[in-house]
């Protein structure tokens, strides 16, 4: 019983933190793996934590418009 | 797919659906003449609400439909940025309520939250009638139309597509004008914050602990657990109500409140100080966990926000129309005409989304017809959120609204003569109720808390504690609402001083090459100074102002905002023309042209009005006298002071003025173009991509 609310739970916190993923404009560290793997086989995919930094910096740079 | 659906349905069943849409007309009818007539009786927030959600839905199922199909042919087959340059990173074809969501949450900040609270000193009713028919004629056309040309174009921004479409001179202008308006929209909303925190140890203790809170969160996502920003964002949540709740355990405290008890000029330069870090530190550090942070901060609060009008319906006590329509108003200064229009920017129109429409959001849109309910309905639910601040401004008493938005040179600096001044405008209000209310949001005073974010902290804090709490609760829901918009409004500042730091380094580069070097240290400290320092001088300009600094500040930044509208309306007027859909140019042409009316009019005032509270000029004439004849009026205190006054009076006609010859410029270079489109049969060519058959699926 405890164990099916528990992945209840789990997926549930799996779509949120989707949502707020994609509210906060992150974008999914697997799906950038996949498209690699996909369209570009010969690059080596960064780890995740690599991924995440480029990523922010990229984030806040000159783009990173935010209204008032 | 959302449309096509609508249109099935419509096959299945027209008469049903005629009908429906007959009844939310009606009902929106109904409501906004309630709204516009009832004059004896106190009227209910919730008609507020029935008006703006009825006409916002007729104007996206009708108006939005039609600018998609006729002027735009929007067209599900043809592939979208996010598909066609696919890279994983910033080309993402995304979900589209989840798009919704991000659009919206980087539209929407502190700016139709302030506005609608500063324009109530007017009565409801011009404010509210302005919001709903602005956004549905104006705004939301602005950024729906924006973000339509910008996803033709790769997802370019507004600037290149200016370059592009009229020329680069026009494509120049407009950036100087984008870098114009973040400098002044940094500096005002760091006074809103200024003028929120002074003499609260609440309040600064509590924004004041965001910031270790944001290293710990930077800390986590880096370190710790790479990427998790959910978890990071729980921990940081449940640290930040922490640090609300000890808030008041600090403020009750005799030996700690004092540590964060500031005033306003200290406060303005901690501010400037942190607003030169957060330009200069890794993104990871601090920037990044406050926006998730602000993010989600923010669609919460605006949630609960819908939610507790709705449970408490709450009775507006401003009446409809005060007599302040004249322009005597101690709020802002200025009639309503032209001065509303400038006062309420976002919420109606604003033309900083035009940034947001050609940023982001057209790279992640993974269908076209998925651009009605991004750009449309997102500046629709940012209208909704002014409406909501039009209502937490007015359920307030008139006389405790005037209490906390009238600066002290209108009111008297002490509860009695605030009281009685206020009683004889005919808004009755006692001393008693006025110390009642401070004490009951456990603040020193509430008196002259001028900004809008105080005022809509007690209207917050009135409907939230009618849902939980009670009145014992008042004092924590009131800092918990300054402590909301102080976050997304700090994010603000560190978010603009770096991309005000950038965009100077782009156009300061274009002289002296190293300085565009993003990883030179020299040449980010050198920028990130210049950038603190221009609204770091607005910002300290605005804290010692005897009139209270929004009284100069917002206007300012309402026209320059209105202004970077008629500049994204005038490139999409020029697209259009080019397109060879001369027929509808209306659709942007007549918000433009109401734009450049009341922004022209407006800037004019602001320069040459014989009123010294309304004309720049005329104040640092005024002054000049007061300095001439030794005489200074009783809130400057030194002839320093007044030589600063004339100075800075003199510099914002000059600023008001450079705005007006720069838009002037913009439309002059895009009418060369729009001759040449409007003499020519066939259509102009654009730069607009050619159509690619989409290879996605259903995607909606």
């Amino acid at each position: 019983m405890l164990n099916i609310l528990w992945e209840k739970l789990k997926s549930l916190l799996k779509i949120v933190f989707y949502i707020g993923k994609g509210i906060s404009n992150l974008p999914d560290y697997e799906a950038y793996v996949k498209h690699l793997k996909e369209k570009h086989p010969d690059q080596t995919p960064p780890t995740e934590k690599e991924f995440f930094v480029e990523l922010l910096e990229n984030k806040y740079g000159a783009n990173a418009k935010r209204c008032c | 797919m959302e449309l096509q659906r609508n249109v099935q349905a419509k096959k299945k069943n027209p008469f049903l659906k005629a009908l429906l849409w007959i009844g939310i007309a009606l009902a929106g009818g109904i409501a906004l003449s309630i709204i516009a007539l009832q004059r004896d009786e106190k009227i209910n927030a919730i008609w507020f609400v029935v008006a703006s959600l009825c006409t916002y839905a007729i104007a996206y199922r009708f108006y939005a439909r039609f600018i998609a199909t006729k002027i735009f042919s929007l067209n599900k087959n043809n592939a979208t940025p996010a598909e066609r340059y696919a890279d994983g990173k910033d080309y993402v074809p995304t979900n589209k309520w989840v798009l919704y969501g991000h659009h919206f949450a980087a539209i929407a900040g502190a700016g139709p939250l302030v506005g609608p609270t500063l324009a109530a000193q007017m009565g409801y009713l011009p404010g509210t009638i302005w919001i709903i028919v602005g956004a549905v004629l104006a705004g939301a056309v602005q950024d729906f139309v924006i973000l339509i040309i910008s996803m033709r174009r790769r997802g370019k921004s507004i600037g290149q597509i200016a370059k592009e479409e009229i020329g680069p001179v026009g494509g120049m202008l407009a950036l100087i004008g984008v870098f114009a308006i973040m400098v002044i929209l940094i500096a005002v909303l760091a006074l809103v914050v200024v003028n929120a925190l002074k003499s609260s140890p609440w309040g600064t203790y509590t924004i004041a602990m965001t910031i270790p809170i944001a290293l710990f969160m930077g800390v986590y996502m880096r370190y710790l657990r790479p990427g998790r920003v959910g978890e990071a964002s729980i921990i940081g949540f449940g640290l930040l109500i922490f640090a609300l709740v000890s808030g008041q355990w600090v403020a009750d405290s005799p030996t700690l409140a004092p540590l964060f008890t500031f005033d306003g000029e200290t406060l303005a330069w901690m501010l400037i100080v942190y607003g030169f870090l957060a330009s200069v530190l890794p993104v990871w550090m601090l920037l990044a966990p406050r926006d998730y942070l602000s993010t989600f901060l923010k669609v919460g609060v605006i949630g609960m926000m819908a939610l507790g009008i709705l449970i408490v319906m709450p009775e507006i006590q401003m009446p409809a129309l005060t007599k302040f329509i004249d322009g005597t108003g101690p709020v802002f200064a200025g009639n309503l005409f032209p001065f509303l229009f400038i006062t309420i920017a976002c919420g109606a129109i604003s033309g900083f989304h035009a940034l947001i429409s050609s940023g982001t959001s057209p790279k992640l849109i993974a269908n076209e017809q998925h651009a009605p309910m991004i750009g449309y309905a997102g500046m629709l639910t940012e209208s909704f959120v002014a409406i909501m601040a039009m209502v937490a401004a007015t359920l307030l008493t008139p006389g405790i609204y005037f209490a906390i938005n009238s600066p002290g040179a209108a009111i008297g600096t002490d509860v009695a003569t605030a009281a009685t001044t206020i009683s004889s405008w005919g808004f009755t209000v006692s001393a008693d109720e006025i110390n009642e209310l401070a004490k009951n949001v456990d603040e020193e005073s509430i008196l002259s808390r001028t900004g809008g974010a105080p005022s809509l902290a007690v209207g917050i804090a009135q409907i939230f504690s009618q849902v939980i709490g009670g009145p014992q609760l008042m004092a924590f829901w009131y800092h918990f609402a300054i402590l909301f918009e102080a976050v997304f409004i700090l994010t603000t500042i560190d978010a603009g001083t770096r991309v005000g730091r950038f965009m100077l380094q782009d156009l300061l580069g274009q002289i002296y090459k190293p300085l565009r070097k993003t990883d030179s240290m020299p040449a980010v400290y050198f920028t990130s100074a210049l950038v603190v320092a221009g609204w770091g001088y607005f910002l300290v300009v605005g804290v010692t102002d005897p009139l209270g600094g929004i009284n100069t500040l917002w206007p300012l930044f309402g026209i320059v905002n209105q202004m970077l509208a008629a500049i994204a309306l005038i490139v999409a007027t020029t697209v259009i023309l080019k397109m060879g859909k001369k027929k509808f140019v209306w659709v942007t042409l007549v918000p433009l042209a109401w734009l450049m009316i009341v922004t022209f009019y407006a800037a004019w005032q602001k320069i040459f009005s014989d009123i010294p509270k309304i004309g720049f000029l005329k104040q640092a004439e005024v002054m000049k006298e007061a300095i001439a004849s030794g005489n200074l009026p009783a809130t400057v205190p030194s002839m320093e002071a007044a030589k600063q006054l004339v100075f800075n009076s003199t510099l914002n006609a000059y600023l008001t003025a450079i705005f007006m010859l720069l838009i002037l410029g913009v439309l002059i270079d895009a009418m060369r173009i729009w001759y040449k489109a409007i003499k020519s049969e066939k259509p102009l060519e654009t730069s607009e991509e050619p159509f690619v058959q989409t290879k996605l699926g259903d995607v909606s």
